[in-house]
């Protein structure tokens, strides 16, 4: 296949087109929350900017919401929550909505960008390497280190920020929202936010496993640049 | 390195160029020249028999001792 002819050429393709997805992505929410935002402000009666915040559920109350199956008993299948996605409007004039959206989202954006922005630089560069025929030297083996250090630490900070966003969103919707047009225990409160949105790469442990073994990855490199120092120079 | 290999001694002697040692030994004109100038860290038992073979001579008139001052 012509995409193995030169397979670290192609994904030092890949991954220089991905890190300038990612600048694309930042320079594009940037220009959204600064000029978007002032036009919006300035000209609109009503400015609005949606963004999506992240997942909610509320409990259901038994036999609020029926579910029936032509096969199955009646009470065998039943619906214990919803789920949904929730908006917001970044630009409303609720300070606290405002405030606790910023505290949200921006902690998340951050550490979503950095690290994949270092993430697809430091594969860039491996590709790049390998591509030249230089494998096992030390150039590489500090990169291969710091690909598995990048997912270890992204995935301990994604769920770090995960953690603060359900505190900050979940104290919001506790103190100031209440559901309508539904019957849910504890009567119309009951909003729980599960997870924020975001473009995350390795969400949850797939980060730390894969970093683990990005870790031992480099143990081999490190092994087989030894090799080759033994065998520079052998004839 | 105290382990000299007296290659141009024994081609001069036998009357062969480098790049037809090369090519008859089976190694690239660049890793005969790291050999014949000492430069090389290792010899394989392969190359040393091939040269041997090549330069009809024994592997202690190719390798020679030399203590370090």
């Amino acid at each position: 296949m012509k995409l193995f002819t030169n397979l670290p050429g192609n994904l030092r393709v890949l991954f220089g087109a991905l890190r300038f997805l990612v600048v694309c992505f930042a320079l594009f929410w940037f220009l959204n929350l600064t000029f978007n935002s002032w036009i919006e402000q300035r000209f609109m009666d009503e400015p609005q900017l949606i963004v999506a915040v992240g997942a909610v559920s509320w409990g259901v109350v038994p036999d609020a919401i029926k579910l029936q199956s032509d096969s199955a008993k009646p009470g065998a299948i039943r619906l214990n929550n919803l789920c949904g996605s929730l908006q917001m409007n970044l630009l409303s004039k609720d300070t606290a909505m405002v405030s606790a959206l910023r505290w949200t989202m921006y902690p998340s954006m951050v550490v979503s960008i950095t690290f994949a922005w270092l993430l697809f630089t430091s594969l860039r560069s491996v590709c790049a390497n390998v591509e030249r025929g230089e494998v096992f030297d030390e150039k590489n083996l500090r990169l291969v280190r710091g690909i598995g250090l990048i997912l270890i630490v992204y995935s301990l900070s994604s769920a770090a920020v995960g953690l603060w966003a359900h505190h900050v969103m979940g104290g919001y919707l506790t103190q100031h929202v209440v559901l309508t047009g539904l019957a849910v225990p504890g009567g119309t409160g009951g909003l729980q936010f599960i997870e924020p949105s975001g473009p995350f790469l390795f969400p949850g442990f797939g980060g730390l496993i894969t970093g683990c073994l990005v870790l031992m990855l480099s143990e081999a490199f490190r092994q087989g640049l030894q090799l080759k120092a033994e065998n520079d120079l052998t004839v | 390195m105290p382990i000299r290999l007296n290659l141009d001694q024994v081609m001069a002697d036998r009357g062969i160029s480098l790049t037809e040692l090369a090519d008859r030994v089976g190694i690239t004109l660049a890793n005969l020249s790291i050999l014949k100038t000492n430069k090389a860290k290792a010899v394989r038992f392969s190359t040393l028999e091939a040269l041997c073979r090549e330069l009809k001579c024994q592997p202690g008139e190719l390798l020679e001792f030399v203590k370090e001052k």
